[in-house]
């Protein structure tokens, strides 16, 4: 998710500053009126239509912005969930992999990935991304909140468990006589959600861009770090095939070429 | 542990809090006052009704006059009312509070703001540096420091009650640091509170000509 979606927490400031400017202005223009008639009765009306068209403005407002938040809310925890779920498979096929490599299926770190892989699958569920956005819509935005501390928790937790996968995955892979891949450091994020939504309240609401930032910044981080890690852990576990040779000049040739390098001969797919 | 170490730990400890409240209030003083600016220069409607409104409050308002006790303990009590008043104290609500407090903290910014603009405009620079700055040094840190109290008050509450609600071990040695943190945090901003009263009734009508 890009970063254009921090429209979510700072547009609702801008109009909020906006709509109570614009008020003083209404009201300001309403009483100067009034002061200087002599019939006050006949102002009234369109003040009242000023105040009115400006009442309407700003629900037709608060109902775009809300949807806004809905769009940013259901795709967060969309991505969180395709992310888990694809995780999940991941360590479910490399257990599955690595068990039947080694063909000792009780050893102890064939276990810890099992145990993981069970753990992940039980705790780290689906959440109802649409039930979510639906309820920050037409119930409360406070929802956002509560959508808020779990993200941020289910990161957190996501982010131990996965740790300590990969420092097993390590293990069974020496134990399966795969080289182990040099892993790149992953950046944690432990973020506490209590304080965050605590200095929510406190800051008046402020804090929730800092908030709604992070929320991008840290998954998107996160989704790349594991991007890496996929590739290195994909790359070892790849069956490595001989070089592929040119059918013309016998050159060595990459896998996905379709020219031969040295004499620019198609080569069959 | 003497007092003072135990204020300077408390300090450290809740550097985030601090600077995040810090930041906050400042932020929106400086949004407001440029918006009021604005607003009160390019409507001088708005301004004469506010300089009438500032006018008569006396005439509805019983504040004591400057250099005495009375308005002293006004002051005071009025800046400590989470601690007493039993209108106010419902900000140590665990959880609950704290969205009325971060309502109170913007209110309060806003009110600074306009009043920074409204002075401005109709006195000049130089008396809002004087009517506002002498217990500015004493009452800013010392409200800041009170609500950094309320925010650590808040989250180790909150996170003593989630972590009992969800059925895990409440860690009892951070609830307790957490709870002192709170003590000393709020001891330290009732000290400055009593200082800043005591310059806004002695010092800054002195500062002002009254």
């Amino acid at each position: 998710m890009g970063y254009i979606w921090m429209v979510v927490p700072v547009l609702p400031i801008l109009v909020g500053i906006s709509l109570a400017v614009s008020l003083i202005g209404v009201l300001v223009s309403v009483v100067s009126r009034i002061g200087n008639l002599q019939q006050p009765n006949q102002s009234a009306i369109p003040a009242a239509g000023a105040i009115l068209a400006l009442y309407v403005f700003a629900i037709i407002l608060f109902y775009i912005i809300l949807a806004f938040g809905a769009f940013a809310i259901y795709y967060m925890i969309e991505r969180r969930n395709s992310h888990f779920r694809r995780q999940q498979r991941l360590f479910s096929t490399l257990q599955k992999y690595l068990t039947s490599k080694t063909g000792v299926a009780g050893n102890e770190n064939a276990f810890r990935l099992w145990q993981s892989s069970e753990e992940s699958r039980l705790e780290e569920r689906d959440r109802p991304a649409g039930l979510w956005s639906v309820l920050y819509l037409f119930v409360t935005p406070i929802v956002g909140l509560i959508v808020a501390f779990n993200l941020t928790q289910d990161l957190r937790g996501h982010e131990e468990l996965q740790a300590t996968y990969q420092r097993t995955l390590l293990g069974a892979l020496d134990e399966a006589g795969i080289v182990p891949p040099t892993l790149p450091p992953s950046r944690p994020h432990k973020r506490d959600p209590v304080l965050f939504i605590i200095l929510t309240a406190i800051t008046g609401g402020l804090f929730w861009i800092y908030w709604f930032y992070t929320l991008l910044k840290d998954y998107n981080q996160h989704f790349q770090d594991q991007a890496q890690y996929e590739d290195q852990v994909l790359a070892i576990l790849k069956p490595q095939s001989p070089p592929r040779k040119c059918v013309t000049c016998g050159g060595a040739v990459p896998e996905s070429a379709k020219f031969c390098f040295h004499c620019g001969t198609q080569q069959p797919s | 542990m003497p007092i003072s170490a135990a204020m300077r730990a408390a300090l450290v400890r809740n550097k985030l809090l601090i600077t995040v409240v810090a930041i906050t209030f400042f932020s929106v003083i400086v949004l407001t006052a440029v918006i009021a600016y604005g607003v009160l220069l390019t409507s001088p409607e708005l301004m004469k009704s506010f300089e009438n409104l500032v006018g008569s409050t006396r005439t509805y308002v019983g504040i004591p006059p400057p250099y005495t006790k009375g308005l002293y303990l006004l002051i005071f009590l009025n800046n400590i009312g989470h601690f007493w008043n039993p209108l106010r104290i419902w900000v140590w609500a665990p959880f609950i509070g704290a969205f009325s407090l971060g309502y109170e903290l913007v209110l309060n910014a806003v009110v600074i703001g306009a009043v920074i603009s409204f002075a401005n405009l109709t006195k000049g620079a130089m008396y809002t540096i004087a009517g506002l700055t002498p217990h500015g040094v004493f009452e800013t840190p010392a409200f800041i420091l009170e609500f950094a109290g309320l925010a650590r008050w808040h989250i180790t509450t909150t996170r003593a009650l989630y972590e009992k609600l969800s059925g895990r071990i409440v860690d009892r040695p951070l609830l307790r640091e957490g709870i002192s943190d709170t003590l000393l945090l709020s001891l330290l901003s009732v000290v400055l509170f009593a200082i800043a009263a005591y310059f806004e009734s002695y010092v800054t009508p002195r500062f002002l000509g009254l």
